[in-house]
This record gives C-alpha cells, structure tokens and sequence, in this order.
C-alpha cells in the first residue's frame, strides 16, 4: 500500500495519550469522507474513507514545563510510525471493508503477520466499523 | 396697493416688456440651478453619514470601543492592557494540525493545536515572527481512559509477553480525549496587539470568553518562548 498522499493536510479527529510504557503520543487525522462520516456520525465509514493515525514518542517539554513552574508538559519528540486505515469494501472485504498499513521513516512495513494482527485487534470494536478513535469536539 | 404688488409677483408675466420677460426667465432660472444644487449637496451629505456609519459597524471592535467612550476610559484601557481576542475565530476546528501535548498534574489534559493557514504556512517554513493574520488555536479536553480500547488492547498487549500487572498499567496510563474543557486562541496583528508581542489572547469555555482575570497571565507566561515569537508549540512531523 502507498502512503496516502496529503495526509498531514487532513483535519483533526481525536488524540491520544500513553503515558504508561509505549510513551507515545497519537494524532489522529482524516481525510474529508472521514471527517464527513464523523460529524454526520455514519456508521460504517463509507468507501473512500481514511484514517491516518501519526505516533510520536513522547518527551518532557523543558520549555513548557519553565512556564509551569514543574514537569508537566509532554509534547511529541520523533515520529515513532504512522498507521492508516483506508476504506474500500470490496478491495478489502476480507479484513472487514479495511486495508491496513504501517510506515516507519516513510517505509511501508509489508509484513503479512503485523498487518493480521491490526485486523484481530481492531475486529474487536466491531459495533463501530473497526474504528476505536472518537471524534474530538 | 400691497396686495396688487404681491400679486403681481406671483401672476405670469404679461409679454409687454421683452427685457423685463428675459431678466424673469433668467431669476426663475438661477433659483432652478440654487434648488437643485442644494438637493444634490443634501443627498450627498445623507450618503456620506449612511456610509460612515456602516463602516464603523463592520468593525468588530467599532461599537464596543464606542460604548467604553461613552463610559469613560478605563474599561478600554483594560482590554487594551490584556488584548483579549473575544470572538471564536470561524471555521477553527477545520485547521490543519501543529502538534499535540498533554499536561499532567491538576489539568490532567490533552491537548491539540491547530494552525489557520497563514500559520501552518510560517511553521512549515520556518517563518519567526509569525507574519499578521497568524491563528493558533489549542483545544484541550479532559484526559479519560477509554474502557472499550482498553478491553480490546489487553489481550494483544499480553500477547506481546507483557505481565497482567504490567497491561493493567499500561491500560491505566492510556489515556483519549474526554470532554472538551476549554478552546484557546492566540491571533498575530502586530499594531493592534503592539503592547504584548503582537499576539491578542482569549479563552473559551462552552463557546463563551472567559473572565478577564483569566487573561492576566496569558502574556506573562509566554515569556518563556520570546525566541520563538512567543509560541510554546513546535511543529509536530
């Protein structure tokens, strides 16, 4: 799968926080029918649909933290990977209507056994077309 | 005799005298142009204030500064001093993304901060100061742990040869947005926000600005960041 091209131009569904042991900070963005099915809270996403989820690793802001006073400020440091979710229900009936991919440095992480385990794990939220992120207001 | 003289001033004129006829003709003339010339300097006068007028309702500020006028300077000179942004700029949750943060401790939050496109443009090209017409907003929401991710991620997350405690801590330390707390908006206009770098400040909770003690401390505490035009929030990749 080719990286979706413009998807740092797509528009802001959610964002997330690990603070735990991944450390990792995730955007989570759409493309228009995304952002479209989203607000008009239509389920399942309609073809055409892409999720772009960026991951960072997340870091103690020095700077941030002087205005705070103590260390409380986490902002993203380096891009950790960007996964994304495109909708297109015959191409990927097999995988609930979703092909699933993984880029790190920009590189497509092809391996069959990590994309399978995107499908296990997202299958289980089925009620909401696969899709665990929630739209921000 | 007085009456006959004022009728006659009124009664057409008798063909008598054809000097006498042409100096009337010129009179009734000259009052003709006097009359039109005054109507024409009327209307133009009723436009000029019709248009000043409007202008002045265009501007955002126009009525507000016109009412603390009124009310004598000291409420103007206040939001002057605090240069507070008091409208929800149009159309923000549709930006582009800068980056995201979240902050521990009392806020407990998670944050996003979105950039009008004069912003994303002087982020992604390095542009310090931020040119005029520059819109950050940072929209935060309480931080929550979401119990339908986290039911779907313990078994995968055991799988990877994590421990049931150490899921469990990685599941309580996860954390998505919840409800929205509050919507910051910081606005580049060098001249009209001149007295605190440039940038007017305002907070919004449930659509409405916040009170003025709020703002107090909005500049103060972008003191920090002055070598980066006063702005916390770097691009995120």
């Amino acid at each position: 799968m080719e990286m979706p091209s413009g998807y740092r131009d797509f528009r802001m569904i959610s964002v997330a926080h690990e603070e735990g042991n991944l450390h990792s900070f995730a955007a989570v963005l759409g493309n228009d029918v995304a952002i479209k099915a989203y607000r008009e809270e239509k389920l399942p996403f309609p073809d055409g649909a892409i999720i772009a989820a960026l991951h960072y690793r997340h870091v103690s802001s020095e700077e941030n933290n002087e205005a705070f006073g103590r260390e409380q400020s986490f902002v993203p440091g380096d891009p950790s990977n960007i996964q994304f979710m495109i909708k297109d229900s015959k191409k990927y009936a097999s995988t609930g209507g979703w092909g699933f991919a993984h880029f790190e440095n920009g590189k497509s992480i092809s391996d069959e056994a990590k994309i399978k385990s995107c499908f296990k794990c997202h299958a289980k939220i089925k009620e909401r077309d696969l899709v665990f992120a929630r739209y921000a207001p | 005799m007085r009456k006959s003289k004022s009728a006659t001033w009124f009664l057409p004129a008798t063909p008598l005298d054809a000097e006498n006829h042409r100096k009337e003709e010129d009179l009734k003339n000259y009052f003709v142009t006097v009359l039109i010339a005054c109507a024409l300097m009327a209307s133009i006068l009723v436009i000029r204030q019709k248009v000043q007028a409007q202008s002045s309702d265009s501007r955002p500020m126009g009525k507000a500064s016109s009412r603390a006028d009124s009310f004598g300077a000291k409420s103007e000179d206040q939001k002057t001093s605090l240069n507070l942004v008091t409208e929800i700029p149009a159309g923000y949750r549709d930006w582009n993304m800068i980056s995201v943060a979240s902050v521990g401790g009392k806020l407990s939050d998670l944050r996003v901060k979105l950039g009008n496109d004069v912003a994303i443009k002087a982020y992604r090209e390095g542009t310090i100061p931020f040119p005029d017409g520059t819109i950050i907003a940072r929209l935060a929401w309480h931080r929550v742990t979401s119990e339908e991710n986290n039911v779907a991620f313990r078994r995968p997350a055991e799988r990877q040869g994590l421990s049931s405690e150490e899921t469990t801590k990685l599941l309580t330390e996860s954390f998505v947005a919840g409800p929205a707390m509050n919507v910051q908006f910081m606005v580049k206009d060098s001249k009209k926000y001149g007295a605190t770098g440039g940038w007017g400040f305002g907070q919004f909770t449930a659509g409405k600005l916040d009170n003025e003690s709020v703002h107090k401390t909005c500049f103060s505490c972008h003191g920090p960041a002055k070598d980066h035009d006063f702005v916390f929030t770097h691009y995120a990749p």
